[in-house]
């Protein structure tokens, strides 16, 4: 009686995951093996894959995933855990107030928060009024590939560092207080205790991060449309979900767009074993 | 025992919902219309009766002149898709009627999707140029609802400040626009603003057609012409109104609304800009504080080169698009939806006197608000005179098209490739694209 009140109250949810999760995932793996304007279908077989590994625009979506990869992830890994870091020194209180000044950021609205940062990035903007007071020139941030990818990077690490320290927060409370105090009795100096003991501990939260980012930085969207339109300059910031994006609804092809949402996916998945993989082997 | 007849109540109740609440009357035949992102607004002098937009207000008139008819009117834009229609094709309820500001339904624009307007409503009511793009085989299959252009828009004050007379229409040149920019510098005044952030779609492609370049020819949308002696010149001379600090400097980060901004606050003396644009902004900039005093205004041809007429403008159609059933009886109650609502003269004049737009039916005139204004009159003689620049929006492609042209151009203008290699590279790519 309580397995089948329990199998019934899951239902709803199974229903909504059904409509809302899996129905959508199976009907878009349906449409990659067609080409479809939603009147007429063709199957088409692999063809759409076989087309996305061959569309330049694709690929180099990846590249510069990989370039947006090195340029955020190690930055927002290292600030992230230094924060964390420093503030578990502190009271619970001071620990509370400053989680949440970091996440409240993560609260804005992605597009809000890009409009403010356009503005800044503008060649009369904000940053560009600080270099010129600086006595140096003024920057076209947007206008160059490096320089517009630094600023996307820049935005992603500014408004979204407070959800990571969060996780690290949350991952270094709970090793027990008795493992930092056996390791200061035993001479370990704050330092020690921290690179020798904690940071191992900490190596599968720091993996979680790693690919949270690392996902993060495959689908970013709405930081990219504001900043740099069309994924510009030269294609240089677009992201593969933005790529995907392009495909299905600025060039009306939805059934080679679900073929590189597809393809995405098992990228996503790929890295996320690679992830279990390094896991295994350092702990 | 007591959650299976939980279980039973619920069911029960969930089928009397469905057999008494989701039924539909049969004799009720429910349209769609797809009405544009957003409700127009009405006219100044008419009431508006409680509907929130024309568009409410003359589908409830579509459904009193025709009982047993239920318009249901849904505001999307769909210029760059929109997820709404996607789902409503993709669940085969597609909307009956749709407002298209011409690119999106191309892909539909035959007999498997849409009516062959013609054959049910009178297509000679409108202009007949605005009725040939969306032609096919003999069949009209979208109406013109409304036409948008732009003109060159120039700053009359600052004319004054340097004591230059404008040249006769036909006879400004790209050769007087150099010594009036000379004379603009002289002051500080930037004479133009160039932006190609916005790919295909910035404002640079007048001083193209000033030299004869052109993307298309004779709406033949198969193939790109830009590749010319003509379009090169054009170019060359772009930039070097770049280059010698005549235009407004750094293109690149330049987008359409960057040149609305810098025109409307007075520190560009010309730019390609639409009627609508500079009838909100000036006022705006005035009441915001930016500008102390709306300046004058007027549109006129961009500059030519020596020797040739005109230099066409930018301009498109909104158009009306009918889904074609299997019912002829609905067949023919959509073709009237789109012809007396979306392309009626009602909303028509509210286009024109509230937005600025253009009719689409001939002899039709409306000579109220927005369209009484100078800036109005001076663009409908400049599309009239000049034409309308083939940028490409009625291939089903252009989207795609634009892609490869703004690094191209950008790179162009930065200086880090010629012109020629622009154009050969861009020619190639877009060849890969069109032969898909």
């Amino acid at each position: 009686m309580k397995i089948r009140a329990v199998l019934l109250m899951l239902v709803p949810v199974v229903i909504l995951y059904l409509y809302s999760f899996l129905a959508p995932m199976a009907l878009v793996g349906r449409l990659a093996f067609y080409s479809s304007d939603y009147v007429k279908s063709e199957f088409v077989g692999f063809r759409n894959f076989a087309d996305a590994f061959r569309d330049k625009y694709f690929v180099k979506s990846f590249e510069n995933s990989f370039w947006f990869i090195l340029l955020i992830v190690p930055f927002k890994l290292a600030l992230s855990y230094s924060v964390a870091s420093f503030l578990t020194g502190f009271s619970k209180k001071i620990q509370s107030v400053g989680r949440f000044l970091l996440y409240v950021p993560s609260l804005t609205s992605g597009l809000i928060m890009t409009l403010i940062w356009a503005w800044f990035l503008r060649r009369d903007g904000l940053i560009n009024q600080f270099l010129i007071l600086a006595g140096l020139p003024a920057v076209p941030w947007l206008a160059l590939s490096w320089t517009a990818r630094f600023s996307v990077a820049m935005i992603i690490i500014a408004s979204g560092i407070g959800m990571a320290v969060i996780i690290f927060c949350a991952s270094m409370l709970s090793v027990p207080k008795e493992l930092h105090d056996a390791a200061l009795v035993d001479g370990a100096s704050e330092k020690q205790y921290k690179r020798n003991i904690l940071l191992p501990i900490m190596v599968p939260t720091i993996l979680l991060v790693v690919l949270l980012q690392i996902v993060g930085v495959m689908t970013m969207w709405e930081t990219i449309y504001v900043l740099t339109g069309t994924g510009g300059p030269g294609g240089s910031t677009a992201s593969p979900v933005y790529d995907v994006f392009q495909t299905a609804f600025r060039f009306g092809k939805q059934s080679y767009a679900a073929a590189k949402g597809i393809i995405l996916m098992f990228v996503i998945a790929g890295i996320l074993l690679v992830k279990r993989q390094i896991e295994k082997f350092v702990t | 025992m007591v959650l299976r007849k939980l279980f039973i109540s619920l069911l029960l109740l969930l089928s009397a919902f469905l057999l008494f609440a989701g039924g539909e009357r049969e004799d009720v035949m429910k349209l769609t219309w797809v009405a544009g992102g957003k409700p127009h607004a009405f006219p100044e002098g008419v009431d508006p009766q409680g509907f929130p937009g024309v568009q409410e207000k003359v589908a409830a008139d579509f459904e009193n002149a025709h009982p047993g008819v239920k318009v249901t009117v849904l505001y999307r834009d769909v210029t760059q898709g929109s997820l709404t229609v996607d789902a409503m094709m993709a669940r085969g309820e597609p909307p009956d009627v749709w407002l298209d500001a011409q690119g999106y339904f191309l892909k539909y624009m035959n007999d498997d999707y849409a009516l062959r307007l013609d054959e049910y409503v009178d297509t000679s009511i409108y202009y007949d140029y605005m009725v040939e793009p969306f032609t096919k085989n003999g069949h009209v299959y979208a109406l013109p609802q409304n036409n948008v252009a732009g003109g060159f828009a120039i700053n009359l004050d600052m004319l004054k400040l340097i004591g230059y007379d404008m040249p006769e229409q036909p006879d400004w040149t790209t050769d007087e626009f150099t010594r009036l920019s000379k004379r603009l510098q002289a002051v500080g005044i930037p004479s133009t603003m160039i932006s190609t952030m916005d790919g295909m779609h910035s404002w640079l492609w007048p001083w193209i057609y000033a030299f004869g370049g052109a993307l298309f020819e004779n709406q033949n949308h198969s193939k790109v012409t830009i590749n010319t002696p003509e379009a090169i010149k054009g170019f060359e001379y772009m930039k070097m109104l770049v280059d010698e600090g005549y235009a407004y400097p750094y293109p690149n980060e330049q987008s359409q609304d960057t040149a609305v901004e810098l025109f409307t606050t007075g520190r560009v003396f010309s730019s390609m800009m639409q009627n609508g644009h500079v009838n909100y902004w000036l006022p705006q900039q005035v009441a915001q504080g930016v500008i102390e005093k709306e300046f004058e205004v007027t549109f006129v041809e961009a500059p030519h080169e020596p020797g040739r007429e005109h230099t066409p403008t930018f301009g498109y159609f909104t158009v009306a698009v009918a889904h074609k059933s299997d019912n002829e009886e609905r067949n023919k109650m959509v073709a009237a939806l789109a012809y007396e609502t979306a392309v009626g003269k009602e909303y028509m004049y509210a286009l024109c006197t509230v937005g600025g737009g253009f009719p689409t039916i001939k002899g039709f005139a409306p000579a109220d608000g927005n369209a009484a204004k100078p800036m109005y009159k001076a663009i409908d003689q400049v599309r009239r005179n000049a034409g309308l620049m083939d940028l490409g929006a009625l291939s089903p492609l252009s989207e795609e098209l634009d892609r490869p042209w703004k690094p191209l151009v950008q790179a162009f203008i930065a200086g880090e490739i010629s012109v020629q290699d622009m154009l050969n590279q861009y020619e190639a790519e877009a060849k890969q694209i069109l032969a898909k």
